[in-house]
């Protein structure tokens, strides 16, 4: 296995997950439908992620990026293949021990924000830890402190309506941040923002995700942002073309 | 996550408000309806309440209270020789008409009671003495009477009308219950109600009595029909016996039983659906909650807690309106409106009923989300 990530065989993938090895997918199939109407939109699909990297997830438009993106957040059954996930099998995991690895050591940021509109700022970041079971008082406290941390200290109790796009979406960092995962899955996260706003949040999401011991994998399509990345796979009709590095490219 | 699925309720003001005014609406319907329906039967039995003994004695066949079968005056002795009696009087009810001074008639329910003890006499006076009852031609109207016969201007103390051209002098209205047909009462005395109606073999109506101390009632209602071949009815099966005469031989049991079926189903309906569609409408909501690691657990639990305080908020909300319309419409008895603590708990039953067949039907929806929709 190869840290510029070049594409392996399954037949080829060891029996053990390397330490460094933060997300190993191997074979990795999913269809959606059934019979005439089945389509395959992941076909075979094998990749690594390593602990403290930015990887991207590129391609075009139903080349099965932000299925596979959920598939390692361990958010959508697959129909076959191996998908090791900080050093477990979510392949293998029953679905309420998923859900409950997935609270504890991943973090996420959407789109489309998914911020709870009746809940503040402050609020909506303390989600994760209320979830766990945190007591409400010292979950929002920490909400508090992990929007000082994404620049919106001053924003703590104000209601998502009363925040721009970009403010909803370090929010959202912040809460994808709270319970210091160590995987950060982002799909399309400057999508619903212009130019200057999804620059400074992938500033944002590299300088507060990509740590040590913690991984980042960014589904985007927009190329503006691909110079954040450290890796970027690119998927075309379900299966990965490429896996590169970015800083030659960015810096070519 | 309750405080998250409390503020997810109540942070939808307008869906918080249209599912509430569902529920309350349905909750306001149902105990109006049901208390108004429970008043109505409680007004058939008033010649029961208003007259209040222990036991009623008549004919075996008698369907309900205002549906009088003459007895034998020997009944009373009979019924008095029963051990277990304390004492038994005799009671006439009639209908007969009433004409007044200004040539106006109205039907009339008369109620002849013993003289020497006045059993049977109504527990409150509006005007005047009920004693003043035992002096030559004198009656006793209900306070409904006055109302129906024309007034405090037409009738009152000592108004002289006629009964069957016999003259009768009111000398007290007395506070009662109103009746299901609403048609006024005049008390006097036994004697002298046979003198006023009609002659007829028998004239006896009722025979009151009342148990020794230490005889059941049961026990000694059950001798007398034993012993004396006739109907005895504790006051309490008779109210029942009423109230089912008139549930089996008129529309007001269909009839309300319908409309309170039908407020209780659109009611629900409505209620059952709006909070449906409030928690798919939430679904992406829920779906990123599921996708940060919230069980389906935590979100069943969720959703039954918003379930239930909005519906024991709806519930609340209802029963106040619906007391306050009973308090306005009904105060001084002048509508049937009973709101009992049955009906209260049934519908409270049948309200966190429908919010947890809503709240089911949700969760289900819930359970077989994928959380992978938060990225669609």
């Amino acid at each position: 296995m190869s840290m510029d990530g070049s594409l392996e065989n399954s037949a080829d993938a060891p029996d053990t997950v390397h330490p460094s090895v933060a997300v190993q997918v191997r074979g990795l199939v999913k269809s959606f439908g059934t019979g005439e109407t089945s389509v395959t939109v992941l076909k075979g699909i094998d990749l690594d992620v390593y602990f403290g990297e930015l990887l991207l997830l590129v391609g075009e438009s139903g080349g099965g990026k932000t299925t596979l993106l959920s598939a390692i957040a361990g958010i959508l059954d697959v129909d076959s293949g191996e998908l090791d996930v900080l050093g477990a099998s979510l392949t293998k995991m029953a679905p309420g021990t998923r859900t409950s690895f997935r609270g504890r050591r991943m973090g996420f940021v959407f789109q489309q924000f998914n911020l709870l509109p009746a809940l503040t700022a402050a609020e909506n970041v303390a989600i994760p830890l209320l979830i766990q079971g945190t007591r409400r008082q010292e979950a929002i406290a920490r909400g508090r402190v992990m929007l000082e941390r994404v620049g919106l200290g001053d924003r703590t109790e104000f209601l998502p309506r009363n925040l721009s796009g970009g403010q909803q979406q370090r929010v959202a960092v912040a809460r994808a941040l709270v319970n210091d995962p160590q995987l950060l899955v982002c799909d399309e996260p400057t999508a619903a923002l212009d130019g200057p706003n999804g620059q400074k949040i992938m500033e944002l999401i590299r300088d507060v995700g990509r740590v040590p011991g913690r991984c980042v994998i960014v589904v985007t399509h927009d190329s503006r942002v691909f110079h954040f990345g450290d890796r970027m796979a690119e998927l075309t009709d379900g299966r990965i073309v490429g896996v590169h590095p970015i800083h030659a490219e960015a810096t070519a | 996550m309750n405080y998250v699925a409390l503020r997810m309720l109540f942070g939808d003001r307008a869906k918080y408000l249209m599912l509430l005014c569902g529920l309350t609406f349905a909750v306001m319907l149902i105990v109006q309806q049901g208390s108004i329906f429970w008043g109505l039967m409680m007004w058939s039995q008033s010649s029961i309440s208003n007259i209040n003994v222990p036991i009623w004695v008549t004919d075996p066949g008698i369907g309900q209270v205002d549906e009088v079968k003459p007895i034998a005056d020997t009944a009373v002795d009979r019924v008095r020789s029963v051990p277990g009696v304390e004492w038994a009087v005799p009671l006439y009810k009639g209908v007969l008409r009433a004409r007044l001074s200004n040539g106006d008639y109205h039907q009339i329910t008369l109620t002849g009671l013993d003289a020497p003890t006045l059993i049977g006499r109504p527990a409150e006076l509006l005007e005047g003495r009920f004693e003043d009852i035992l002096e030559p031609d004198a009656v006793v109207l209900d306070q409904w009477a006055v109302e129906r016969m024309g007034g405090p201007s037409v009738i009152g103390i000592g108004t002289l009308f006629e009964l069957n051209d016999k003259l009768a002098r009111v000398v007290a209205i007395a506070k009662t219950q109103k009746s299901f047909t609403n048609i006024p009462v005049v008390y006097t005395t036994y004697d002298r109600a046979i003198r006023y109606v009609p002659r007829e073999r028998r004239t006896l109506s009722y025979v009151l009595a009342k148990a020794k101390d230490g005889d059941s009632v049961a026990e000694v209602t059950a001798r007398i029909h034993e012993q004396t071949g006739l109907g005895a009815f504790s006051a309490e099966d008779f109210g029942w016996k009423t109230i089912n005469w008139v549930l089996k031989n008129t529309g007001i049991g269909i009839n309300f039983g319908t409309t309170i079926a039908l407020g209780f189903v659109v009611g629900m309906a409505i209620a059952g659906q709006t909070f449906y569609l409030f928690t798919v409408e939430n679904l992406k909501q829920f779906g990123a909650l599921k996708a940060m690691g919230a069980s389906t657990f935590t979100l069943a639990r969720m959703i039954l807690l918003q379930a239930f305080t909005v519906g024991l908020t709806g519930y609340g909300v209802g029963i106040g309106l619906a007391t306050a319309f009973g308090f306005l419409s009904a105060s001084g008895g002048g509508l049937p409106f009973v709101e009992t603590w049955q009906l209260l708990v049934l519908v409270l039953v049948a309200l966190l009923g429908i919010c947890t067949l809503s709240a089911v039907i949700s969760i289900s929806k819930l359970a077989r989300l994928e959380p992978a929709i938060v990225f669609r």
